[in-house]
């Protein structure tokens, strides 16, 4: 059992040490300055983002709702929600170009508003937007669920209307919940490389997000395409840190320590 | 003649209980009693604002709460209603003052006003301390306090000893008792102690099932109960009125 298992750790921790490995760190600040790194760094910022945001925006009254409602209908609305988490993001891009491409389903509609979507920045933002937005409306749901009925009943007898329950007491208690999805929601987002490439292509500057430029990069040169990897992966560890940090930082208060004991 | 200070009148399904209750409650505290999924807490969260599904009629000294049939509902906010839930539900992100002071608006005075609620339930030295600090007798006295502080027209309690410890009953027993005494307000208790509702003694309503069983003072039901659970409930009574 105890092999088994430490046999999977050590699978799980052996990649990730080996792109540690890749690369002095003078090698590492040489590759970095590849022309291809800085915009494809930029636009991943910028992007996700923007995708954050929407998602934040729109996810959380849907939460909302998926987390208090008691009708028989709505019980459809979360396995949809939750499909683009098993839908490979490959697929995902073709549905989205059938979709809004400029022969898709809603082409004819949106080509009199403007150019059409596919290989913009925006579609760059879509594809973010439909990969990671589950993992935010799946915990924020849960966090929503996590609050009692009777503190929300509680808050309205003493004078909150409707919404003032939801940000003065439902907002604050799922907080943590909030948090940890975003924060998961946002590193689905950065790492977003399938539905990016099919949708928006792979254009520096425009749609080449960090992960499309580490794929260039494997034709031209390992080093940057390391390097890069690099780069995402620190970010990555660095979303995890903050997401655990925080947690704590919103379950204990600011002032009281860890673990509060009771007196 | 002066209205009475509850006439409580709802109907609806809420899941397998078929709730329809009717009763009126001249001054006084209303104590209910009755056996697990009788439907106490349905009435309460009813009365508090939350009933949705149901039906009826909630009259708290003249003023018209609901009104399903004129669609004359007013929403939580506007009841006046001070409802401490079982389990107390004190916010747990916020620190006991800004627990008690959540009703009372912003500013100098409405911590001023939190503050003397805090007092008036000595429980003023807990103000910086968390929820999760405080024992279950601490907890109890924050949530009066809160409930109170919004000065209210009624007040709603469920179960409000059942969470603490035999030895801190009895203090805050007394200290209920004393309050809703002095408070002058009108009160609707959910207990299953008979204790609570000699300490408290009001007017006693009999819940079995989603119905009133029977209604009265504590003596009235003692003598002639109507269910076993009654029977059994003020059984201790009896037999002390027996020897």
């Amino acid at each position: 059992m105890v092999a088994l298992g430490s046999g999977l750790f050590i699978f799980l921790l052996l990649p990730i040490a080996a792109l540690f490995l890749a690369s002095s760190p003078s090698e590492l600040w040489v590759a970095l300055q590849h022309p291809l790194v800085l915009p494809a760094l930029a636009l991943s910022a910028r992007t996700t983002c923007f995708s954050l945001a929407i998602i934040v925006v729109t996810g959380t009254p849907l939460a909302w709702f998926l987390a208090r409602t008691h009708a028989r209908w709505a019980r459809i609305i979360e396995p949809v929600v939750e499909l683009p988490i098993v839908i490979p993001p490959a697929v995902m891009g073709i549905a989205l170009l059938l979709a809004f491409g400029r022969h898709g389903l809603l082409g004819p509609f949106l080509s009199n508003f403007g150019p059409s979507i596919p290989f913009t920045s925006v579609a760059v933002i879509m594809a973010q937007v439909l990969v990671a937005a589950p993992f935010y409306v799946q915990s924020a749901t849960t966090g929503f669920r996590s609050v009692d009925e009777d503190l929300l009943l509680v808050a309205r007898t003493l004078g909150a209307s409707p919404v003032g329950a939801f940000l003065r007491v439902a907002v604050p208690v799922a907080l943590p919940s909030l948090v940890g999805g975003a924060a998961l929601s946002w590193a689905r987002a950065i790492g977003e490389f399938g539905a990016t490439l099919l949708f928006a292509g792979n254009f520096p500057g425009r749609t080449q997000t960090m992960p499309l430029s580490i794929y260039s990069a494997l034709h031209s040169d390992i080093r940057v395409a390391t390097a890069i990897a690099i780069v995402l992966a620190i970010i990555a560890f660095a979303t995890l840190l903050a997401a655990r940090v925080g947690r704590n930082w919103f379950l204990y208060g600011t002032r009281t320590s860890g673990r509060g004991t009771r007196t | 003649m002066s209205d009475p200070d509850w006439s409580v009148q709802l109907r609806g399904h809420l899941g397998n209980l078929h709730l329809d209750i009717r009763f009126v409650s001249a001054a006084g505290p209303t104590l209910i009693i009755g056996p697990n999924g009788s439907g106490k807490t349905t009435v309460l969260r009813a009365i508090a604002g939350a009933a949705a599904g149901l039906e009826g009629r909630i009259v708290l000294r003249g003023r018209t709460l609901m009104d399903s049939s004129a669609s004359a509902t007013l929403p939580p906010e506007d009841r006046g209603i001070g409802y401490v839930p079982q389990g107390f539900a004190l916010f747990p992100h916020l620190r006991t003052l800004e627990n008690v002071a959540f009703g009372c608006g912003r500013g100098r005075a409405a911590r001023l006003r939190a503050e003397r609620s805090l007092d008036q339930l000595e429980a003023r030295h807990l103000s910086d301390r968390r929820p999760y600090q405080l024992s279950g007798g601490e907890r109890q006295r924050v949530a009066l306090a809160r409930a109170l502080a919004i000065d209210p027209a009624g007040l709603l309690l469920d179960e409000p000893l059942s969470a603490l410890d035999v030895s801190h009953r009895r203090s805050v027993r007394a200290l209920l008792a004393r309050h809703l005494a002095d408070a002058a307000l009108a009160c609707i208790v959910v207990t299953h102690d008979l204790r609570d509702v000699m300490a408290l003694s009001g007017q006693v309503v009999v819940l079995e099932a989603g119905r009133v069983l029977q209604c009265g003072s504590m003596r009235e039901i003692a003598n002639a109960p109507a269910s076993e659970f009654a029977a059994e409930f003020f059984g201790p009574l009896r037999e002390g009125v027996a020897t």
